[in-house]
């Protein structure tokens, strides 16, 4: 039999995983927000997206969560007037990441309160293992 | 997720507790299923000092900036109770031993 308190650690532990690879992508979003082709040709960055999935562990009857898929949204990009860029067009448009820094930020904020969420089913699965060791003294 | 040692935990806690509690009532030695309670101490200590090593090896590769925070923290909170629990069930033991050895004869 498979202790629940040890299990729920453990499956806190994949949230935390899961959360963290979140804010990576949006870490890359944000940080490639303007980043524009090379040429006129070629397309800029595209925007990164996660979904997440569970993952049954069979030996002890749980679902882990697990990032699924790291995608990409295929919206269209934007178009900014910049005849100076070499990635320019012939009429001057540039096209630029499909990035949403206000989108991207709001995720950023839900990935760090599932984080935190995580954390706090870490610090109360231990304080109860604590309690339940404490049994024994005294 | 990187495998980590799985610690014997809260499960093995409350054995411990049970145990002793029976063993405190009934003033013999409780004979839970296949294994004694001898083999379970040498059991909580083998893997508490499994768990421990485990726990300093995630360290050391996390300073060569192969494990994440994460990793580290799961595996020193797995050892650290692990370590706990040894440590408890040795003191109850010891003070076990002290309370026959102090009965008048």
């Amino acid at each position: 039999m498979i202790d629940p308190i040890q299990t729920s650690f453990r499956v806190a532990s994949s949230g935390l995983y899961a959360q963290s690879m979140r804010m990576r992508v949006v870490s890359e979003n944000i940080a490639n927000a303007y980043t524009s082709a090379a040429d006129a040709a070629s397309d800029p960055y595209r925007r990164k997206t996660v979904t997440f999935g569970d993952e049954l562990s069979r030996s002890e009857g749980v679902r882990y969560v697990g990032v699924r898929q790291i995608g990409v949204d295929m919206s269209p990009f934007r178009l900014t007037h910049d005849p100076g860029n070499p990635a320019a067009n012939g009429k001057g448009e540039v096209k630029m990441p499909n990035v949403d820094p206000v989108l991207e930020l709001a995720d950023l904020r839900e990935a760090n309160h599932g984080y935190q969420a995580n954390l706090q089913v870490i610090r109360q699965a231990r304080d109860l293992f604590s309690l339940t060791l404490d049994l024994l003294k005294a | 997720m990187a495998p980590l040692l799985v610690g014997f935990g809260a499960q093995s806690v409350t054995r411990a507790v049970s145990s002793l509690f029976e063993a405190a009532e009934s003033g013999q030695a409780p004979s839970g299923g296949t294994s004694n309670f001898r083999d379970m101490l040498a059991d909580l200590a083998t893997s508490a000092s499994q768990s421990v090593q485990a726990a300093e090896k995630v360290s050391a590769s996390a300073l060569h900036g192969k494990a994440s925070a994460r990793e580290v923290a799961e595996t020193l909170i797995q050892a650290e109770q692990s370590l706990q629990t040894a440590l408890a069930v040795r003191d109850k033991l010891v003070a076990a031993l002290q309370e026959i050895s102090r009965m008048p004869i």
